[in-house]
């Protein structure tokens, strides 16, 4: 991860008249990504991150700002400049997959080699060559000449990724592409996606609302709420130092524990301690449990301590429970988020 | 979804107006010129050898006559016709589309069945049953003792309204409200069924609200056309005293003077009919903020959504409307071409072959066959294309321009066929620079163009903008030109409405006479001049004939193009 | 793309279907007689080579074929239904454009033919078997137009006539117009509906004229007249016996009908006024714009001989006014009788003269 920034957006913003009012779906964002960084928009449904990169591909048009992509200005509301999404050098990946029913696997993957002008215009062998790479790529070797209505809902979403990767374009926007897909086969589309991004050197923009999927693939991550991006940083930071309380508690659960005049703060469920022990010590409160989750490898409770705050606790799931349903909770400072 | 000019022109913006602005003139060119003829014919006053004189005397005759005003009014209570018409056609479709009842299929072809049969045998057929001295039906009626008179009298405004509803009105609003419900998700009809909802109450409070844009097309396309029907109004309505505003028209086509003007006054009334109804359509869809949610159409392959008892009721439904509208004017079409005498069951020989042999083993019908085909070829296929690049390119259109073109696309399906003829034919005749082409194929081929261009191209534009848009920006994210995403991503998602659009052009140049009449080139000789001959010779059964072999021939073309159109367009 | 290859396909097979051409080689045994005159118009006719004709469809086979072999001129047909090729006759006529060289046709042609759009037919009939008076009936061939020059109408048929069913009603009972006045005939009568252009208005122009615009009221209204649009309606109902007595009905249903056994219609022809005289569409007109107009006269004079004649009376069945013209397939009743006065409908007299000042009055009569 180094260089120059591949993408760089200043002030891009999208308005859209809803009933008499406008609607910011995306307000002035600035934002730089360096070349072979692995960059996520995380953020609830309607925030605007479909928006703005939709605006980065060149489908849709902002009000207001520029775009570089490659060091090349594509937009400048003042300026005019307008870029066609085609010429702008990405891939995209579509969060319906997007792949063409009535063609074969193979033909949505040559059909872009194939789109090209006269002059640039490949061979035939050679189209069929790189198609073939890209399917290899995404582990659809062998089944090219299938119809994609015969495809699995993984194998699409491959497909749709083969389709955005074999212009061999320098970045590669990802609108959730996993979404559709069950809980199993995208942890492991999850670590293929990771694994391509490094092998192939590519940028990656994904945009996706579901947090362990942005802390678990990213570089950085972006947190965008109401067409605004609240914070920029590694998985770490923006897990174990939130910006805000939204981002705070958008990524990950906890606790928020507002205490007199000083700033809350907050505890992630991990962060606390729990013991059936009678009385283990300093620092230990008594609490009731009120419920348990249990998940397999861990198991979180939700405990009602003095003052009446309820924590959010995970232990691990083998851990033992008390038959009273009393317990003790340790809150450690050093843990504490403070929130601005 | 943003397409058309778009993705070549992003980077000058006013190129792109330009080109745009020229689209919309363009089409208002071609759209306007016979209706813009129209009108400058319905103020003409000179008589023959002078040249064009300006008066509105045509226009003072028209609401002068208290007959056309009568006439308006018996049209405008005979289009209740198109509402009636469009709950039967709703209800058809949901039954074929969303109950998917058992033989779905089967039903939705009779329907397209009915669509093709000819007008005037069938209506002989329905006369043949429900003639109020002699017709079967009431026979029937009157030996079940149930009745003292004949319970059915075809000469009648009820008589009008049905004719038309089984022959025409509801088969046509099946067709065009099949693609539109095709559309809509599965998961609605799912969601809705594990709410507890019954399927009547999903039909209404789920199915018929995504629908309402495509019944208000339907309903307007119609409502317009029912202006313009004339046979069987002139048939069943002279012995009630009943004519409508097209007999009018054609009563003064019909003087051994024809009195032009008049008659185009009257049509130029039916263009502002139609320009009232398109800009209020317009209005109300501007309202209508918030487009339905539409999803990738039914899913195929899963269990159906609704109780197998629902289903059945459903196919039985359709089997008693099918039976009733659709196979007694059919069988009595069949037995008719057989017979010595049409209707005349009681002559010592009654069947014969004989008009089969005539018809179909003389030179004349190969003639006509080959050409009627060649030319429902050469008019379908670019017409389609054709529609479908205007339906793209209107896709891509925002703001004035895009109301304004589809307005003036509209504007032609308020012309009678002959009327709309007689107005290119002025033009052909009176502007200089095309008078060379007068008498070529080409006026012709823009005549039953401009025709279908309305239905065809509003079809094709509510298709395309179901395809999904991500689709479409998946190509154009490859440098794809707008041709080519057109040809290759939207053209083959969209093949049913193609299909369809295909179909209602290719049917058009079988059925028509006076288009053809009026602007053919010498030579050009079609199956329905040959009906027509046919009819003049008093052999109205060898007519019945060639209208029979038409629709089984239309019916197999129709197979023939849904079969290619599920092929390419991985369509259930 | 397949539609793309069905339009390729389309248009080779087009192609194909043009460059097939009939061949024609004219016969031997046609003109009976000739003239050198005859002869050079043939020789211009065909170096124009094709002649278009714009009638019925009913003369594009074997009418058309014929006149190809006994000339060598080729045949190119248009045809289509009344009111549409009426339209495209006058508009292009009129525009001195015209993309046809005869037109078959009624009296549309009257007003055209006195302002000049139309070519005089009369000199160019060079044929002696054509021009020979003796060869027609009452001495000459009659035109529509008062100056014998653009519109020859070779054929002149009886119509005006009743149709009665014999089981229902006694045909002596309805001999004359006025017996059709009787009270108890009154709901029993149908005709084709005078209110739309055809026979029916024809009768209803000429009872108006022969007796009267009261005695149509009492007709139509008073006796309650069905009114039908379609014609064979007219004859269906008679011989059925729903209607006793029938007006405007077409000959050739009524022939067709008795001919399959339903031999109790017949046909009345009335004593006090015995019916008109139309030519049944047979009249031709050559446009002054015609694009083969020496084509267009060879045809005239094929037409106008008794070949011609044979053919089309034969198709029609109709009686030419030929007497070379026998013994063709039409009924009787259509012929005209020597020493009958029928009006002739078929007349400048009648197009210019009486009926457009009937015609508005009846039709303010009729129940609309």
């Amino acid at each position: 991860m180094s260089g120059a920034p591949i993408l760089a957006l200043r002030g891009v913003g999208r308005a859209f008249a809803l009933g008499g009012e406008r609607l910011h779906a995306v307000d002035a964002v600035d934002l730089d990504i360096p070349t072979g960084e692995f960059f996520t928009l995380l953020g609830p449904s309607g925030c605007g991150k479909t928006t703005l990169l939709r605006m980065i591909a060149g489908l849709e048009r902002p009000d207001t700002g520029r775009i570089d992509i490659c060091g090349l200005r594509v937009f400048d509301a003042g300026q005019g400049v307008d870029v066609a999404a085609a010429s702008r050098g990405l891939g995209m990946v579509f969060q319906s997959c997007a792949v063409w029913p009535h063609m074969t696997v193979f033909e949505n993957v040559a059909f872009a080699l194939r789109t090209r002008p006269w002059r640039n215009r490949l061979r035939p062998a050679e189209i069929a060559a790189r198609a073939l790479a890209a399917l290899e790529a995404v582990a659809l070797g062998g089944i090219e000449q299938r119809r994609v209505s015969d495809l699995s809902g993984g194998q699409k979403q491959r497909l749709a990724l083969a389709r955005a990767l074999v212009a061999e374009p320098k970045l590669i926007l990802l609108d959730e592409p996993m979404s559709s897909l069950d809980a199993k086969l995208r942890e492991h589309l999850r670590r293929e996606l990771k694994a391509l991004q490094q092998s192939l050197g590519l940028t990656f923009l994904l945009v996706t609302h579901d947090q362990g999927e942005a802390l678990a693939m990213s570089h950085r991550v972006a947190v965008m709420r109401q067409g605004r991006i609240e914070q920029i940083g590694t998985p770490r930071e923006i897990y174990r130092a939130p910006a805000n309380a939204f981002v705070a508690e958008f990524i990950g659960n906890g606790t928020v524990v507002q205490s007199g005049i000083a700033a809350p703060v907050l505890y992630r469920p991990e962060d606390i301690g729990f013991s059936t022990t009678a009385n283990p010590g300093e620092g230990w409160l008594p609490c009731q449990v009120l419920t348990a989750d249990y998940s397999g490898s861990f198991t979180d409770l939700v405990v009602l301590a003095p003052g009446d705050v309820r924590y959010l606790v995970r232990v691990a799931g083998e851990q033992a429970l008390p038959d009273g349903r009393y317990g003790f909770i340790r809150l450690d400072p050093a843990q504490a988020i403070r929130l601005r | 979804m943003s397409a058309g000019l778009a993705t070549a022109f992003r980077r000058m913006p006013s190129l792109r107006r330009t080109l745009e602005t020229l689209f919309v003139a363009g089409i208002g060119l071609v759209a306007l010129a016979p209706i813009i003829a129209i009108g400058v014919m319905s103020f003409d006053t000179s008589t023959l050898s002078e040249p064009f004189r300006a008066g509105t005397a045509a226009w003072s005759a028209l609401f002068a006559d208290t007959a056309n005003l009568r006439a308006l009014g018996y049209t405008v209570v005979l289009a209740i016709r198109v509402p009636i018409g469009l709950f039967m056609a709703l209800i058809a479709v949901w039954i074929i589309v969303r109950l998917d009842a058992p033989g779905a299929r089967l039903f939705e072809y009779l329907f397209w069945f009915a669509y093709f049969l000819p007008g005037l045998p069938v209506l002989t057929g329905w006369i043949l049953l429900l003639d109020p001295d002699y017709g079967l039906l009431n026979r029937l009626a009157l030996a079940t003792g149930l009745f003292s008179g004949a319970p059915f009298n075809i000469y009648s405004a009820g008589g009008i309204v049905w004719t038309h509803l089984a022959g025409q009105t509801v088969p046509v609003m099946v067709i065009l409200l099949a693609p539109a419900m095709r559309m809509i998700d599965r998961a609605m009809d799912e969601a809705a069924v594990l709410a507890g909802a019954g399927a009547w109450h999903i039909l209404r409070r789920v199915i018929v609200p995504l629908m309402v844009p495509a019944l208000a097309v339907a309903g307007i396309a119609a409502g317009v056309k029912s202006f313009e029907s004339f046979e069987t109004e002139q048939i069943l309505g002279a012995p009630a005293d009943i004519f409508v505003y097209s007999n009018r028209i054609y009563y003064l086509l019909n003087q051994i003077t024809p009195r032009l003007p008049e008659a185009m006054a009257m049509s130029t009334v039916l263009v502002l009919f139609l320009l009232a109804a398109s800009l209020g359509y317009q209005r109300y869809a501007r309202r209508r903020a918030v487009p339905p949610s539409l999803g990738d159409g039914p899913r195929s392959g899963g269990r159906p959504v609704y109780r197998a008892g629902v289903r059945w009721a459903g196919t039985a439904a359709l089997a008693v409307y099918a039976l009733v509208a659709i196979v007694l004017p059919f069988a009595m079409l069949i037995a008719g071409s057989f017979m010595r005498l049409y209707g005349f069951f009681d002559l010592p020989a009654p069947w014969t072959a004989a008009h089969w042999h005539k018809a179909l083993f003389s030179v004349d019908f190969r003639t006509a066959a080959t050409s009627t085909l060649l030319l429902a070829l050469l008019c379908a296929l670019p017409g389609t294309l054709i529609f479908a690049g205007i339906a793209w390119v209107l896709a891509g259109l925002r703001g004035w321009r895009q109301s304004l073109a589809e307005t003036l696309v509209w504007l032609p399906w308020a012309l009678p066929g002959i009327i709309l003829g007689a107005g290119l034919v002025e033009i052909m005749l009176s502007v200089p620079v095309f008078g060379p082409l007068h008498g070529t194929f080409y006026p012709l081929i823009y005549a039953l163009l401009l025709r279908e261009m309305p239905l065809g191209v509003s079809m094709l534009r509510a298709s395309f903008a179901q395809t999904g848009r991500e689709m479409v920006d998946a190509a154009r994210l490859t440098g794809a030109g707008s041709l080519r995403i057109l040809a290759r991503i939207v053209l083959p998602l969209n093949m049913p409405a193609l299909m369809v659009v295909f179909l209602l052009i290719f049917t058009l140049v079988l059925r028509d006479i006076s288009t053809i009449v009026l602007i053919a080139p010498p030579g050009v000789q079609t199956l329905s001049l040959l009906a027509f001959k046919h009819s003049l010779n008093g052999d109205f059964e060898a007519a019945s004939v060639i209208g029979t072999v038409v629709a089984l021939a239309s019916l197999a073309v129709s197979a023939l193009a849904f079969q290619m159109a599920r092929r390419v367009g991985g369509w259930r | 793309m397949f539609l793309l290859r069905t339009f390729t396909f389309a248009a080779l097979a087009i192609v194909a279907v043009s460059l097939f051409v009939p061949q024609s080689a004219a016969a031997q045994d046609w003109p009976a007689a000739t003239t050198p005159a005859f002869e050079a118009l043939l020789a211009e006719g065909r170096a124009e080579g094709e002649v278009v004709l714009f009638g019925d469809p009913l003369l594009a086979e074997d009418f058309s074929r014929a006149f190809e072999r006994d000339t060598g001129i080729r045949v190119v047909f248009m045809s289509g239904t009344q009111n549409d090729k009426k339209l495209r006759f006058l508009r292009e006529t009129e525009a001195r454009a015209a993309t046809f060289d005869v037109f078959f046709t009624a009296y549309e042609g009257l007003e055209l033919a006195r302002n000049g759009y139309l070519l005089p037919i009369a000199p160019s009939l060079l044929l002696p078997e054509v021009t020979d008076g003796a060869n027609w009936r009452e001495g000459a061939l009659h035109y529509i137009d008062d100056t014998a020059t653009y519109l020859p109408t070779p054929v002149q048929y009886v119509t005006g006539l009743f149709l009665v069913n014999t089981s229902v009603i006694d045909p002596a009972r309805v001999q004359s117009w006025a017996d059709l006045l009787a009270p108890d005939l009154q709901g029993r009568i149908i005709s084709h509906d005078p209110r739309v252009v055809g026979a029916g208005e024809g009768i209803a122009n000429y009872l108006a004229h022969v007796l009267g615009l009261e005695f149509v009221e009492s007709l139509y209204r008073g006796q309650q007249v069905r009114l039908v649009t379609e014609y064979r309606q007219v004859t269906d109902s008679v011989a059925r016996g729903t209607h006793a007595v029938g007006l405007g009905a077409q000959f050739r249903d009524i022939v067709k009908y008795r001919r399959e056994g339903l031999t109790q219609i017949e046909v009345v022809t009335p004593t006090d006024h015995s019916g008109y005289l139309v030519g049944g569409g047979a009249v031709i007109a050559v446009p002054s714009s015609a694009p083969h107009p020496k084509a267009a006269m060879v045809f005239a004079n094929w037409y106008l001989s008794q070949r011609g004649q044979k053919m089309h009376t034969g198709i029609y069945t109709l009686p030419s006014d030929r007497l070379d013209v026998t013994d063709g397939p039409w009924p009787e009743f259509i012929v005209p009788q020597a020493g009958v006065d029928y009006l002739n409908q078929y007349a400048e007299a009648w197009v210019r003269g009486t009926l457009g000042g009937i015609a508005s009055r009846v039709q303010a009569l009729m129940p609309r």
